[in-house]
C-alpha cells in the first residue's frame, strides 16, 4: 500500500534534521539537513515534494545572497525571516514525506512504542489526522469561490485582498467547526480515550532500519564538526 | 435495551426543548425507525441514547436514560460507546483513521478486542456491504456513497448491543441500499437493537418493528402497519415520503418541447490517477429540461458535474453552451453549482450581500435581487448572517444567487440528501420554477421519489459511461429493478456467518 519504513526511524530522521537545522552555524550547516531530507524523499519516491523542496530552497538561498543593502536594519530583519526560512525547508521537506508515506496506525504504535503520554499522544494524532482533511476542505472552497465568481489566487489576492480573505475564512471556521465538533463525537463514541486500547505490535527494525540508523548516527556527527570547532574557538 | 423515562433534553441557546417527556422502551433485537420532519428532534433523540447531547454538546439532559440496564448519566462516553455504536449524519466527516482498513479496526482495537476476534466479523461485515475492494484505499479517495459504507461497516465491526444510523441511506444508491437492509437484518438477527432514522423507508422493507414519529420534541409511535393504513393526506401531514418504492407520477410541469441547444457534451473523457472516470460521454440539453443524473456511487457523476460548471476541464472531447466552444472560465461564469453542504458556499455576513457577489452595485442586480428573494421567501432573511439560516434556507439563498447572477445552468448535487418529504417536495417546486424560467436543471441525485416528482429526463452513468438517456417517468421502475436483481446475482453470499 506504502513504501515502507519504520515510522521510529522517519521520527528520528525528523528530529535529526531539526537539531542539525537548528543549532548549525552559517549556510553549510543546512547541507547535512538538506542531504537527509533527499535522501529520505528519494527513498520514499516523493519525487513531486523533492522538486518543491529544492526548488523553495533555491529561491530562498539566491534571496538571502542577493538582498540590497540599502537599508540595514530592514534587509538585515528579512535576510533573517528567509534564512530561518531556509532552515526550516528540509524539516518541511520530511514532515510532508512523513505525511504522505504515513498512517496513523504506525503513529500511534510509535507513540506507544516510545511511551508517549496518552494526554499527548491524542493531541498529536487528531493534528496529524486534521492537516488533509483542511487541505480538501480549502478546495471544496477555492472550488465554491469560482463558481461565485470570485477570484481566487495571485490575481484575486491583488485585486482585492481583504475580501478574499474574508471569502475563504468564513466557510472555513464554519465547515471546521462543524467537522472537529462531527469528528470528535464520532471517535469518542467508538472508544479513543478508552483505556484499554490496543495497538499491534511495533515490527523489529531490521537490518533496512540499522542501516538508517547508523546513517543519520554518521550525518549528525559529520554535521557536528562545524559546530564543534566554532565553539572550540 | 434503551429506556427512556420522562427524557428531556434542551440543545445549548435553543429557546426550545428539542425532547419533551419523552418515554420509550426498545427490547434487544428491536428494529426502530425514526421518521419526522427535519427539526423535529430525530438526531437529539439518538444522541441522548448515545450520550453525545449530554456528555460532548452540552445539552442539558434531564429524566432517566439506561442502555443495556446501565443508566448513562455517569459514563463516560466510550463506556457508552462500547454498548451503542453511532453512525452520525455527516459522514465525510467521521473518519478518524485515513485508510479504511484502519478505520474498520478503529473501534475494535481502541475498546481492547484483539484482530483476531474483530477480523472475522469484519471480513464478513465488509462482505455484506461489499466494500471488500476499499479496504486498501484512503478514506479521502471514496466517493459519497461509499464512504457512507464504510462508515456503517466502522460502527459495526465492534459488536455494540446498540446501533444508531443517522440517514445511513442518504448518499446510497439502489444496490447501496439493498446491502445496507441486508446488513441491518443480520445485525438484527444477531440480536442487535437498532434506531434507524431516516426520511426514505422503502429501502427497509419489512424490517421495522416500530416506528417513531418525532416532531417539536414529541413522539408518536406507530406499527408498520398502521402507518401503511394512513391515507396520502395524513403522510403528507407528518411530513413523511413514500413508504414503498416510488410510484408512477407526472412531472410537475411540461416537458420541453425542443428549442434550441443550450448543453452539447461531445465525447468528453476524464482521468483520474491513470484511471478513466469518464469515457466519451455525449449528451446535449435544452432550456427548460430537468436533468437527473444518476448512477452508482464512483460512476463519475459528480466529476461530470464539476466539468460542466468549469472547475475541470476535460483531458478530451468539448462542451459548448449555446454552440460555442467553452472554455472553464466560461462555465463557471454561465453556471450555477449547488453543492450538497451549502456551508461551502456561504460566504458574507448578509444574505443580501451573498447574492450581490461578484455582481456590482447596478440596478438590474437590485431588480433580480429583489425579484428572486421575493420569489424565494427570502426577502425577510436579507439581513440575517447566512450562518443563522436553516439548511433550506441556505439551498434557497443558493438557488437565488444563481437567479440573481442570471446563469444559464444550474446544477445540484445530492440537493434532498437529508430532507422528509414536505422539503424535497417544496425542492421540486423550487425546481419546476427554474425550469419554467428557461434554466437548464442538472441534478446529481439517487433519490427516485425526488427524480419521479421533479426531472424530466435522466442520464445514467456507469463506470463513466453513458449507459441510459430517457424520459424520467419511464426509467424509475426499470432501474429500481435492475438494481435488486443486479443485488441478488453479485451478493447472493454462499457462506453463513458462524
Amino acid at each position: 500500500m506504502r513504501p515502507g519504513m519504520d515510522f521510529r526511524i522517519k521520527l528520528l530522521l525528523a528530529l535529526a534534521a531539526g537539531v542539525s537545522s537548528l543549532v548549525g552555524v552559517g549556510i553549510w550547516s543546512l547541507a547535512v539537513p538538506f542531504i537527509l531530507a533527499t535522501v529520505f524523499l528519494l527513498v520514499l519516491g516523493q519525487f513531486k515534494t523533492l522538486a518543491w523542496g529544492a526548488a523553495g530552497a533555491c529561491a530562498l538561498l539566491l534571496s538571502v545572497r542577493h538582498l540590497p543593502d540599502t537599508a540595514p536594519v530592514v534587509s538585515g530583519m528579512v535576510a533573517y525571516l528567509l534564512f530561518f526560512s531556509l532552515k526550516m525547508t528540509p524539516l518541511l521537506m520530511i514532515f510532508s514525506g512523513i505525511a504522505c508515506t504515513s498512517t496513523l496506525t504506525e503513529l500511534f504504535c510509535a507513540l506507544d512504542f516510545l511511551h508517549f503520554p496518552k494526554g499527548l499522544a491524542i493531541p498529536v494524532a487528531v493534528t496529524v489526522r486534521f492537516m488533509p482533511t483542511l487541505r480538501r476542505e480549502i478546495g471544496h472552497i477555492r472550488d465554491a469561490m469560482s463558481i461565485r465568481g470570485i477570484r481566487v489566487g495571485l490575481p484575486g489576492f491583488f485585486v482585492n485582498p481583504i475580501d478574499l480573505f474574508e471569502y475563504l475564512t468564513l466557510p472555513m471556521l464554519v465547515r471546521c467547526c462543524r467537522l472537529a465538533d462531527e469528528l470528535a463525537a464520532s471517535a469518542m463514541t467508538r472508544g479513543l480515550d478508552a483505556p484499554e486500547r490496543l495497538s499491534p505490535p511495533a515490527p523489529p527494525l531490521g537490518l533496512g532500519g540499522y542501516l538508517w540508523l547508523a546513517g543519520i548516527a554518521m550525518a549528525v556527527t559529520v554535521g557536528f564538526v562545524p559546530v564543534a570547532w566554532v565553539v572550540a574557538r | 435495551m434503551i429506556t427512556l423515562e420522562g427524557v428531556s433534553c434542551r440543545l445549548p441557546q435553543a429557546a426550545k426543548a428539542a425532547l419533551d417527556d419523552v418515554n420509550l422502551h426498545v427490547a434487544p433485537g428491536e428494529v426502530l425507525v425514526v421518521v419526522g420532519p427535519s427539526g423535529g428532534g430525530k438526531t437529539t433523540l439518538g444522541g441522548v441514547v448515545n450520550g453525545v447531547a449530554a456528555k460532548l454538546r452540552q445539552a442539558v439532559v434531564t429524566g432517566r436514560t439506561a442502555v443495556a440496564g446501565r443508566d448513562i448519566a455517569g459514563l463516560p462516553l466510550h463506556a457508552v460507546g462500547r454498548h451503542v455504536g453511532t453512525v452520525f449524519q455527516d459522514c465525510r466527516a467521521q473518519f478518524f483513521m485515513t485508510h479504511v482498513a484502519e478505520e474498520l479496526v478503529f473501534a475494535s482495537r481502541n475498546f481492547g478486542q484483539p484482530d483476531s476476534r474483530s477480523l472475522p466479523r469484519l471480513e464478513w461485515i465488509t462482505r455484506l456491504l461489499g466494500i471488500g475492494h476499499l479496504l486498501a484505499r484512503s478514506v479521502f479517495e471514496l466517493s459519497s456513497g461509499e464512504r457512507q459504507l464504510v462508515a456503517i461497516a466502522a460502527v459495526a465491526v465492534h459488536g455494540p448491543e446498540v446501533v444508531i444510523l443517522d440517514e445511513p441511506s442518504s448518499n446510497l444508491d439502489i444496490p447501496g441500499m439493498r446491502r445496507l437492509a441486508r446488513l441491518l437484518a443480520w445485525l438484527r438477527d444477531q440480536g442487535t437493537t437498532l434506531l434507524v432514522i431516516d426520511h426514505r423507508l422503502h429501502h427497509l422493507g419489512s424490517l421495522p418493528d416500530r416506528i417513531v414519529h418525532v416532531d417539536a420534541g414529541r413522539l408518536t409511535v406507530f406499527t408498520p402497519e398502521a402507518l401503511h393504513r394512513l391515507d396520502a393526506d395524513a403522510r403528507r401531514d407528518l411530513g413523511l415520503r413514500r413508504l414503498a418504492a416510488p410510484a408512477p407520477a407526472r412531472p410537475c410541469h411540461a416537458p420541453p418541447c425542443g428549442g434550441p441547444v443550450r448543453l452539447a457534451m461531445e465525447n468528453v473523457w476524464f482521468s483520474r490517477q491513470g484511471r478513466a472516470v469518464l469515457a466519451g460521454v455525449t449528451f446535449e440539453a435544452r432550456p427548460g429540461e430537468v436533468i437527473a443524473l444518476a448512477g452508482r456511487n464512483g460512476a463519475g457523476k459528480t466529476t461530470l458535474a464539476r466539468i460542466l460548471c468549469g472547475l475541470a476541464q476535460p483531458v478530451r472531447g468539448t462542451v459548448r453552451l449555446d454552440g460555442a466552444k467553452t472554455g472553464k472560465r466560461t462555465r463557471q461564469n454561465r453556471c450555477a453549482f449547488v453543492m450538497q453542504d451549502p456551508d461551502y458556499q456561504l460566504f458574507t455576513a448578509s444574505v443580501r450581500q451573498e447574492l450581490r457577489i461578484g455582481l456590482g452595485d447596478c440596478p438590474a442586480v437590485a431588480a433580480r435581487l429583489e425579484e428572486a428573494a421575493a420569489r424565494l421567501e427570502l426577502t425577510g432573511l436579507l439581513d440575517r448572517h447566512p450562518g443563522s439560516l436553516s439548511m433550506g434556507e441556505k439551498q434557497r439563498t443558493l438557488i437565488a444567487a444563481a437567479l440573481v447572477a442570471d446563469r444559464d445552468v444550474v446544477v445540484m448535487d445530492e440537493p434532498t440528501s437529508g430532507m422528509d418529504g414536505t422539503r424535497m417536495r417544496a425542492l421540486a417546486e423550487l425546481v419546476a420554477e427554474l425550469a419554467a424560467r428557461g434554466r437548464l436543471v442538472v441534478v446529481i441525485t439517487h433519490d427516485f421519489e425526488f427524480i419521479r416528482t421533479a426531472c424530466t429526463r435522466l442520464l445514467l452513468l456507469a463506470e463513466g459511461r453513458l449507459v441510459r438517456d430517457c424520459p424520467a417517468a419511464e426509467a424509475v421502475e426499470d432501474l429500481l429493478a435492475a438494481g435488486a436483481s443486479e443485488e441478488q446475482g453479485a451478493y447472493s453470499c454462499d457462506v453463513c456467518w458462524t
